[in-house]
């Protein structure tokens, strides 16, 4: 794993056997599920409210966690009854192994819905939801995103990715992971660290999944998935909530807004900060140029675009200064994102018998 | 333990269609009408969600009543804002899921022009319930899992990322 090659890296596609696909894909759609009940839910309580564990939303949530739990459980249990392969990780004093990301994607959901339960007992004795930051929310989405990172790692083994797998796995965990996160910190009344959160985290999994797939196009695929979520979520929740309230008798809460509660936090301009992005790399990557300036000047770029975009802080008079430092944490950012693309793959490795086909 | 169990069980179980019977009522004065308020859950408790009704006699066609609550400090908390309708019965005014976050005397001060009546609501401690800050530090597990993962394996490949991290 330490040994460094002789020749350039050459990223192909990803081979797996047939179950490794199978469950990659499956995963994938436990996690969106998750995303797409989780984003409802917060919607349905802020319109409507009322709550137990068999609302409409919480079926979304919750299948998909168990889908994605069930998948990784599968995908690791055949793994560890095939003959072993050199690049799986090894747990639990070496009785399971399995590719890495079916790993954390399954430890993932497992403590989903163990907080579900601790959910369920909280709700017993505070009543219905008021508050996304109870403990027991918290370690619905922290666990959540521990799932979404792993669903983003089956896609990234050492020099073979699958670059739409990963860019829409990646896209999705940002769609989670900006909104929620920014809920939380709000809820909690912490509002300066929110700033330049969506500047620092979409340049991140940008240069993550460019340098993990090493292709350009990787970025605006990222960036598509996560507006297309925003896009979906202003579709379709909307009607859904209404139409779920007027099944169940309620009715929407006066002044209750009718965009979705938390995808609305997802900047429309990620999209051209994609576009930026994918086309400066792609400059960058047939002229041959120094790599470590292609990835710092497109977090430069990323950044400010994106915090331009952002509802939280309004740009006004004399904040463009701010667009400076917004540029250069959006730079580190950029580099930190290229960085961990290299250690994804490479703390995540492909099987040696397959290294060469 | 047993107790818990079975609140958890029956609570998974029941429907999200059945709403709360109101365990208080109580009668106010505003404006030279008589409002009944509603409780679904009594005595209050700091941080346990209930729904709370405003029911006005000849009910709420034409009517529009300013209600803001006071903290046992003396502060306002929230906005004053007019009573919303209630969103599980649309012929009354009322607050579905809130709670009061701390214990204490509080009051509800509800207004029509320079008219005024008052509400004083007594909270008590938050029920004894599941161990917050157990939950917490569990739920930190999966960030540092997170973050133990990547360190090591920044780490770990520390050769091949300097080589990679500069060549397409």
């Amino acid at each position: 794993m330490t040994t460094i090659p002789n020749s350039r890296p050459q990223i192909t596609s990803l081979e797996w056997r047939q179950f490794e696909r199978i469950g990659a894909w499956i995963v994938l759609l436990g996690v969106f599920a998750t995303l797409f009940g989780l984003s409802w839910d917060v919607d349905w309580h802020s319109k409507v409210g009322p709550d137990t564990f068999w609302t409409l939303p919480h079926i979304f949530v919750y299948s998909g966690a168990a889908l994605t739990g069930f998948a990784a459980l599968t995908v690791v249990l055949l793994c560890t009854f095939s003959p072993r392969q050199t690049g799986w990780i090894s747990i639990l004093s070496g009785r399971f192994h399995a590719p890495l990301g079916f790993i954390v994607a399954g430890f993932g959901a497992f403590g989903f819905l163990s907080f579900g339960l601790f959910d369920q007992w909280w709700h017993t004795i505070f009543g219905f939801d008021v508050s996304i930051s109870s403990p027991p929310h918290l370690g619905l989405i922290l666990s959540d995103i521990l799932s979404m990172v792993g669903c983003a790692l089956i896609f990234a083994r050492g020099q073979r990715t699958h670059t739409v797998g990963i860019s829409v796995a990646t896209g999705l965990a940002v769609a989670f992971t900006l909104p929620f996160v920014i809920a939380i910190f709000s809820d909690f009344g912490f509002v300066l660290p929110l700033l330049g959160l969506q500047a620092v985290l979409i340049p991140l999994a940008m240069l993550f999944v460019v340098s993990s797939s090493r292709q350009p196009i990787a970025a605006l695929l990222m960036a598509v998935t996560l507006v297309g979520f925003r896009w979906l979520a202003e579709q379709v929740f909307p009607s859904m909530t209404l139409a779920y309230a007027n099944s169940l008798g309620f009715s929407p809460r006066d002044g209750s807004s009718l965009s979705p509660a938390l995808p609305v936090l997802i900047p429309w301009l990620s999209l051209a900060a994609g576009v930026a992005v994918s086309a400066l790399l792609s400059f960058w990557k047939i002229r041959k140029l120094p790599i470590i300036w292609g990835v710092l000047i497109a977090g430069l770029i990323a950044a400010p675009t994106l915090y331009s975009d952002s509802s939280l802080i309004p740009m006004q008079g004399g904040s463009v200064l701010l667009l400076i430092p917004i540029a250069f944490v959006g730079a580190l950012s950029a580099w930190l994102g290229w960085q961990l693309g290299v250690v994804a793959r490479h703390a995540n490795p492909e099987p040696l018998a397959r290294a060469n086909p | 333990m047993r107790r818990w169990l079975i609140a958890l069980l029956i609570s998974s179980l029941c429907g999200v269609g059945l709403a709360a019977p109101l365990k208080h009522t109580q009668q106010l004065e505003l404006d030279g009408f008589q409002i009944t308020v509603g409780f679904t859950e009594w005595p209050l408790q700091a941080e346990r969600s209930l729904d709370m009704t405003f029911n006005p006699e000849g009910g709420i066609a034409g009517k529009a009543v300013l209600a803001r609550f006071v903290k046992p400090d003396g502060t306002q908390w929230g906005e004053a804002r007019p009573l919303p309708r209630f969103p599980r019965d649309r012929t009354m005014w009322g607050y579905d899921s809130a709670a009061l976050p701390i214990e204490g005397n509080w009051r509800l001060e509800l207004s029509v022009g320079n008219q005024k009546a008052m509400l004083p609501l007594t909270v008590l401690e938050r029920p004894a319930g599941p161990p917050g800050n157990l939950i917490t530090a569990l739920a930190m597990i999966p960030v540092l899992a997170v973050f133990m993962l990547a360190l090591r394996a920044w780490l770990r490949v520390k050769p091949l990322r300097q080589l990679e991290s500069k060549n397409w």
